[in-house]
């Protein structure tokens, strides 16, 4: 009987798939489970280095759903500020699955949080969105509007996405102990106040992850049954742990955990599909070549390459790409008068 | 040193209002420049210390008006530009968007922050320019232009006039503040041209010669020459007096 390797594709195997090439010709690291076309509706969230993926579907004119685009006159220099073209809407970051599942249930009105509003030096913050305007809000009023009008577009999300890309970032948290509602950031660190007493550290174990992971695909599917997910984990490591371990196994833990859950869940469901985008940058044969000095943030080098693997994949040069329309651009504005007429009539006498 | 008046179509409305004062304390020359539709982007370049547009129709214009080619130190300039956020209050987005302050169910809130960001966006290149003349020792003020007619949208909402009324102000708020903080003095609509409501008066409106419709943007002759006498007065408060 032949041994199970025998007749295997060289990409099986690590001397003719890795150690023969150059980290930049790995060939055949991804094969899509599914097709992703130009008219396929697509919303992305998660952590910071998802952030690359929506903007790269922009650039190459897939359809990308926005329902927070920025107001006309905006230019794109302001947009991270206030967050808007980032991801889907104005959510900024979502480190963990168990923020994305709650994140969808308060925009249904599942979940309505004990945290509501931070105050600081007379400004107010969102507990959840505690960066989305870059000196807080003016007032109390002015949050609650914003978020309430937020969170009713967040609702309107799902029933028209057809792909849901969530890059998983971290599984460390800061929950606030009386109703579990898991904070993007540690309370103090923008704003708001760290009370012991009220707030825990959390670091989410793989079972844990794929339980919040599963429920929020059948929330999704709720809305949308076909709707499909591609996963990916992000390769930058933590800024900080608080876990007790040094960062470095703390981050190995967390993409390791995070990474579990993507691989099990491909396995299981016909419905996801994962790109390595983790493994492009992190993974030991890359060297470390497309971090930063620092080895925490991807360099645009690293970003451009892990999109091109992924859109190579899919069978796009990215020939076609170009800019979007990225705000909301009112109708034509038929009041305004011509401004030549009245010149003509003053100086041409 | 001569007093020179430059900008887009408003300088009509002041050169009229300069035609109808009777013996005028001095003497002004004006300096037209086309429409306006360009002052969304840079349009003014320091070049060999010397401030000129990188407009061609603007530089053109500007030529033929003054022989020069660039805003010279010679002379006491005066932009009338600025004051009324046009590209932000004439966007229909309004319809659907109000400040936070003004919010009505089923339209969106923008909040003070982002207001500001894009009522700064819509001036930024009149600051730069300003601020290139006053880096080549160009002595210059500014005039405002004529602020928002209550009835430019007659469908606006009471919600979404006062919202108007309120963004249009805290612009001119932002741009004079900014003003006194480079040291430029601003030559402000008088208090009685302005109603309650923080609109101007329509009796200062222009109608359209062609049509004889409202022209909702420009302010008409008498409008000038209110605003004539506010910058004669103001060159005689700081000293000016003709060589």
């Amino acid at each position: 009987m032949p041994s199970p390797y025998q007749g295997l594709e060289s990409r099986a195997f690590w001397n003719s798939a890795i150690s023969k090439l150059s980290p930049l010709e790995l060939a055949d690291i991804y094969a899509p489970k599914f097709q992703i076309s130009k008219k396929t509706k697509i919303c992305a969230a998660g952590s910071c280095f998802a952030q690359h993926i929506g903007r790269q579907f922009k650039r190459r004119c897939y359809t990308f759903l926005d329902v927070e685009k920025p107001i006309h006159l905006m230019e794109p220099e302001f947009y991270q500020d206030f967050g808007f073209d980032m991801y889907s809407a104005r959510y900024g970051n979502i480190y963990s699955v168990r923020q994305l599942l709650q994140l969808f249930k308060r925009a249904n009105g599942e979940f309505e949080p004990l945290d509501s509003v931070w105050e600081k030096d007379g400004r107010f913050y969102d507990p959840f969105r505690p960066t989305i305007e870059p000196k807080g809000f003016a007032s109390k009023k002015e949050l609650l509007l914003d978020r309430n009008y937020h969170l009713g577009q967040v609702n309107k999300l799902l029933a028209s996405t057809q792909l849901f890309v969530f890059t998983f970032g971290l599984t460390e948290a800061w929950i606030n102990t009386e109703d579990g509602a898991v904070l993007p950031t540690c309370p103090g660190t923008v704003a708001g106040e760290y009370d012991r007493d009220k707030y825990h550290f959390h670091n989410f174990t793989h079972a844990e992850v794929l339980a919040d992971t599963i429920e929020f695909i059948a929330l999704a599917r709720s809305q949308r049954p076909s709707m499909k997910f591609l996963f990916t984990v992000s390769p930058v490591p933590l800024t900080a742990t608080a876990s007790g371990d040094h960062v470095l196994p703390a981050t190995v833990y967390s993409k390791s955990v995070l990474r579990g859950v993507c691989g099990e869940l491909v396995n299981e469901l016909d419905c996801v599909d994962y790109f390595p985008s983790y493994e492009l940058v992190s993974s030991h044969p890359m060297r470390a070549m497309f971090y930063n000095p620092n080895l925490r943030s991807v360099a645009d080098k690293g970003v451009a390459h892990v999109m091109n693997v992924f859109f190579d994949a899919l069978g796009d040069t990215g020939s076609d790409a170009a800019p979007t329309k990225d705000t909301d651009e009112p109708e034509e504005d038929a009041d305004r008068i011509a401004c030549e007429e009245i010149l003509l009539e003053a100086f041409g006498e | 040193m001569s007093i020179k008046i430059c900008g887009h179509s408003h300088i009509a409305a002041l050169l009229n209002g300069y035609r109808l004062i009777k013996e005028p304390a001095f003497k002004v020359d004006f300096v037209p420049l086309t429409g306006a539709e360009y002052m969304n982007r840079d349009f003014t370049q320091i070049k060999k210390a010397n401030v000129s547009f990188t407009v061609d129709r603007f530089q053109q214009a500007f030529e033929k008006a003054t022989g020069e080619t660039h805003f010279s130190t010679k002379h006491i300039w005066g932009l009338v530009m600025g004051g009324y956020p046009n590209r932000l209050l004439g966007g229909a987005q309004w319809k659907n968007i109000r400040p936070a302050a003004f919010w009505e169910k089923g339209t969106r809130p923008v909040s003070l922050a982002q207001l500001d960001i894009l009522s700064y966006l819509d001036r930024r290149s009149l600051q730069n320019f300003i601020r290139d003349l006053k880096k080549t020792g160009v002595d210059v003020f500014v005039i405002s232009l004529p602020l928002s007619i209550r009835d430019y949208r007659p469908e606006d909402t009471a919600q979404q006039l006062k919202a108007r009324a309120f963004m249009h102000n805290r612009a001119r708020t932002n741009f004079k503040d900014w003003l006194i903080k480079q040291n430029v003095d601003f030559i402000d609509v008088p208090k009685d041209l302005i109603m309650d409501d923080g609109f101007m008066d329509p009796d200062y409106m222009v109608m359209t010669k062609s049509t004889g419709a409202p022209d909702f943007d420009h302010g008409n002759h008498r409008y000038g020459e209110r605003m004539m006498q506010e910058i004669l007065d103001y060159l005689k408060r700081r000293g000016y007096t003709e060589a």
